[in-house]
């Protein structure tokens, strides 16, 4: 195991930069999660990463080696593929041994760990069908078992859960993260699932057109967005934003209706400036005397919690309410905002100010 | 469909049937003829078989200058060698223009597969003239390369073709694995690879086995194949109908129920794998 | 993990960088054994024939030595060589036709299931792996005048009165060659086919059922287009293979009567191999080949355009 190190890396394919100038630092045994919209450059770092795709420029290091040159199969590495890429004409004990038997590892040291990964992925009743003979949760776990044996530097994901229905990819989500636990081996992991991201990362990286938005952990991204992108792609729905101005007080948020908003502790630099308020659909509150009247869209009860899409200061927006509220489409409730969880954003920089 | 229509349907295909068949089961049928019988009229139908012609084919018992057992071991050996040859140069050129990426990538797999247009009628004029000046007339690469080379653009293709189909993240995956480029094909494509190859080397076979211009032209006696052999029974002192078609069935029968067994890797080669 | 780069570590960096021109390298080298014996047995006996084609070249006689357009000139003012060509488009356009239509019936026939049509559609490969000279010996003793089965059979049942000389005559001996090769390769196209047809998809023939298409709409608008790449692949074979036959009309007519049914590579092989006349023969190759040429870059458009076997 190893710490990772990446370095100013840059790639682009021709004249289109896909990856500019990132640069992360990935410790001993950590588990970081890349997260960011389709097309973003995950894959093409983390195929970087593996050796499969060569930089521009900047440096990749594993340990204190530098492995920005080499090829894929000097690196130590292992990754898992969004389709697994397991060996089709090869049994799963086969998929698995794959990489010793090519290290020409003893035959017994081999038996070892294919039967360790085996156990370890309840694969054991398998090792002798091919991968056709699988279902999709099983080649899942083949093609993590064939990196595990391997006991590598780093462990490599890309999107491995995609492929799987909702409640496999919940369990398997699980799995994946108490094997991180068991095995503690620096792990990078790329999904387009915000959930996966919040649940799994020690600390997720949000990456957004080839650059890196923000570093953090779950709850920092959560809780402490740096930009109105992170603050819009972390959290389930999605934060609501509402385009206006502080007035000169810093007291009140005017939206572009001039619909009045009560703020607590601004910066001083945002009184009287254009912003942009970002809001929580689950850090609504209905509060009879200062809520805005607003007019209920949508009903959306999932059982656990409601959500509400309501006409709130002149826009659409989405509530969360934990209790089971009487509302129907066309009411109209008083509906505020926490003035603690209120998040506000250079209007022109997206840049949150706090 | 009325039942007179399948009737007819089916007639047709009986037919069709009998048509193809009986050039091969009059073959097979004579081969078994004592020789005095053979070109009777009327036909006789009822007579002892006998292995007689086969005995005589393969002892040399014939007109023709040489035992034809000989011929049909030269056959296989050319037949092997460059199927062999066609293998080895086939599938790296496959794997170098399914895979690999480099500036006249596609022109060059299209001036592969355009030289199936060269006929062998032609190109034999040049082999023949440079063999003879070399001296190389009668020896095995004059009919082995070129035999090679017949095959080569229908296995060149099918197997890219068949390449293409095995997703690239598999090598991606064992690259990661630390297998290198040659591993990689060896271990993992090759493998993937065998129902095409089999296709390939059936057909590059079938072409060398039946090959006859290039034969008769380069070959005097020390690589003479079957094929060349059995058009002499008929030159020499007028046709052994016998001897002829016991050749004959030895020559066509390994080809022919290859054929029957492997019916769809066949098909698949003849049609450079356009055809699953 | 914290050693310093191996040497071995420090030369694969140097690989590795797989710089656009590596690849090159990497393919072509790749590339080199296959190229290489085609290069051998195309480009090299086409430039030979070239510089051949100028020169007066006899195998046997003195004197060989440069003649310019000499050999070009005889070649196109030889009767023989416009009755080959003729021969040689005649022989493709009316074998390819009938192989493409027969085999097409055969197919349809074939797809109707019954219970020996997959035994049926077994044994039609067998003509596939005849080899062309044994089919064209069997072919010509069949036809032979005074001991073959087939004017024999044709007397008994009364349809012809005097035994026919098939070779002997220009007209019949094409019969003969013709159906050589159509009993050879139509069930190479029906066999193409009839895999083609089993992917012609159930539902869109069931919506089109119901919107009351008869069989013969149902056949041009339905299975035709899902046949189309099928008989493209077919066709284009079978021509390209056509215009190369030389085994079994060697065997079966060597060219005659007369001339009558010698195809262009007869006319090459016989001034070159028998009457040793390398240069002229050359020419007539060079002519030959540039057709041949100019006809494979069509079939090959039609391959590309209705088939995908052709893309990147
Ligand atoms: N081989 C290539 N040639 C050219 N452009 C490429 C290539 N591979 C990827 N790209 C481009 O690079 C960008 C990033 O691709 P990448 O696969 O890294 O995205 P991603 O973040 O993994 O997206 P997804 O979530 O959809 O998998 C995309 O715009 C893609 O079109
Ligand atoms: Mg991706």
């Amino acid at each position: 195991m190893a710490s990772l190190g990446i370095q100013n890396v840059v790639k682009s394919y021709g004249v289109v930069p896909v990856v500019r100038n990132v640069s992360i630092d990935v410790a001993d045994g950590e588990f970081v999660v890349l997260v960011g919209p389709s097309g973003c450059g995950k894959s093409t770092l983390l195929r970087m990463i593996a050796g499969l795709e060569m930089l521009n420029s900047g440096k990749i290091t594993i340990g204190s080696r530098d492995v920005s040159g080499l090829p894929a199969k000097s690196r130590d590495i292992a990754m898992v593929f969004q389709n697994y890429a397991l060996y089709p004409h090869m049994t799963v004990a086969e998929n698995m041994s794959f990489s010793l038997r090519l290290k020409n590892v003893p035959q017994e040291e081999i038996n070892r760990r294919t039967e360790r990964a085996s156990k370890i992925l309840g694969l054991d009743k398998l090792l002798d069908r091919r991968p056709g003979q699988l279902s999709g949760g099983q080649r899942q776990r083949v093609a993590m078992g064939r990196a595990i044996v391997r006991d590598p530097q780093v462990f490599l994901f890309d999107e491995p859960l995609s492929n799987l229905d909702a409640k496999l990819r919940v369990q398997m989500r699980t799995e994946i993260k108490e094997l991180h636990q068991r095995l503690r081996t620096t792990t990078v992991y790329v999904t387009h699932d915000q959930i996966e991201a919040m649940t799994m990362a020690d600390r997720i990286v949000v990456l957004h057109d080839g650059i890196v938005e923000q570093i953090g952990s779950p709850l920092e991204l959560y809780d402490r967005p740096a930009n109105q992108f992170v603050a819009g792609f972390i959290g389930s729905p999605a934060m609501n934003f509402i385009k206006g101005h502080v007035d000169a007080s810093g007291q009140t948020f005017v939206a572009e209706t001039g619909a009045e908003i009560a703020l607590k502790d601004t910066p001083r630099e945002v009184h009287g400036r254009t912003v942009t308020l970002g809001i929580r659909p689950e850090h609504f509150v209905l509060d009879a005397q200062n809520g805005l009247a607003s007019q209920v869209i949508v009903v959306e009860p999932t059982g656990a919690e409601m959500q509400i899409i309501c006409q709130f200061a002149g826009q659409p927006v989405t509530a969360v309410f934990h209790e089971r509220l009487n509302v129907r489409p066309d009411d109209v409730i008083k509906l505020a905002p926490k003035p603690e969880a209120i998040h506000l954003f250079d209007a022109a920089t997206g840049v949150a100010l706090r | 469909m009325s039942w007179l229509g399948k009737l007819i349907t089916r007639v047709v295909l009986w037919l069709a049937l009998v048509i193809v068949m009986f050039p091969i089961l009059w073959v097979l049928l004579t081969s078994f003829k004592p020789a005095e019988l053979a070109q009777a009229l009327p036909p006789i139908w009822d007579f002892m078989p006998t292995l007689q012609n086969y005995r005589d084919v393969l002892s040399g018992n014939t007109y023709t200058s040489q035992v034809f057992g000989v011929l049909l071991n030269h056959t296989i050996i050319v037949t092997l060698s460059s199927t062999l040859l066609g293998l080895a140069a086939a599938v790296p050129a496959a794997y170098a223009l399914a895979r690999v990426k480099f500036a006249g990538r596609q022109a060059t797999a299209n001036w592969i597969l355009s030289t199936i247009m060269f006929p062998p009628a032609v190109s034999v004029i040049p082999v023949f003239v440079i063999a003879s000046r070399l001296g190389l007339t009668d020896t095995w690469p004059v009919l082995v390369v070129p035999y090679a080379a017949f095959g080569l653009p229908m296995m060149i293709w099918m197997l890219r073709s068949a390449i293409k189909q095995i997703p690239f993240e598999i090598e991606e995956a064992a690259m990661v694995d630390g297998a290198s480029r040659g591993q990689i094909i060896w271990h993992i494509v090759l493998p993937l690879l065998t129902p095409s190859i089999v296709s390939a080397s059936l057909l590059a076979g079938m072409l060398a086995w039946n090959e006859f211009l290039f034969a008769l032209t380069l070959s005097r006696s020390a690589i003479k194949t079957a094929p060349v052999g059995i058009s002499e029974f008929t030159s020499m002192y007028g046709t052994q109908w016998g001897t002829l078609t016991a050749a004959a069935t030895v020559t066509v029968a390994p080809i022919l129920l290859i054929a029957l067994l492997l019916r769809r890797r066949v098909i698949e080669g003849l049609t450079f794998g356009a055809v699953k | 993990m914290t050693t310093a780069a191996s040497p071995l570590e420090a030369e694969e960096r140097l690989t590795s960088r797989s710089s656009s021109k590596e690849q090159a390298r990497f393919g072509w080298s790749m590339l080199s054994p296959a190229m290489t014996i085609l290069l051998i047995m195309s480009v090299a006996p086409a430039i030979y024939l070239f510089y051949v084609s100028f020169r007066h070249e006899n195998l046997l006689g003195p004197g060989s030595g440069f003649v310019g357009l000499q050999n070009y000139i005889r070649v196109f003012s030889s009767p023989e060589n416009w009755s080959g060509a003729v021969a040689t488009f005649q022989f493709v356009a009316i074998s390819v036709v009938l192989e493409l239509g027969l085999g097409l019936g055969l197919a349809l026939l074939l797809n109707r299931k019954f219970p020996e049509t997959n035994l049926l559609a077994a044994l039609f490969i067998l003509p596939l792996g005849v080899a062309p000279v044994v089919s064209a010996l069997v072919f010509r003793v069949l036809l032979d005048p005074a001991y073959g089965w087939v004017d024999y059979y044709l007397q008994l049942w009364g349809i012809i009165s005097d035994p026919i000389d098939w070779l002997g005559q220009p007209f019949t001996a094409w019969v003969a060659v013709i159906a050589l090769d159509v009993w050879q390769w139509t069930p190479f196209v029906a066999l193409i086919l009839l895999a083609g047809l089993s992917g012609v998809p159930a539902e869109p023939k069931e919506a089109a059922m119901i919107d009351g298409a008869g069989p013969i709409r149902l056949f041009w608008h339905i299975t035709l287009p899902f046949l189309r790449p099928f008989i493209a692949i077919a066709f284009v074979l079978r021509t390209i293979e056509a215009f190369k036959t030389f085994g079994s009309i060697f065997v079966l007519t060597n060219g005659g009567p007369g001339s009558s049914t010698e195809v262009i590579n007869l006319d090459i092989y016989r001034i070159a191999l028998q009457n040793f006349d390398v240069g002229a023969a050359s020419a007539l190759g060079i002519v030959f080949l540039l057709i041949l040429s100019l006809i494979t870059k069509q079939l090959l458009a039609i391959l590309g355009r209705s088939t995908d076997i052709m893309e990147e």
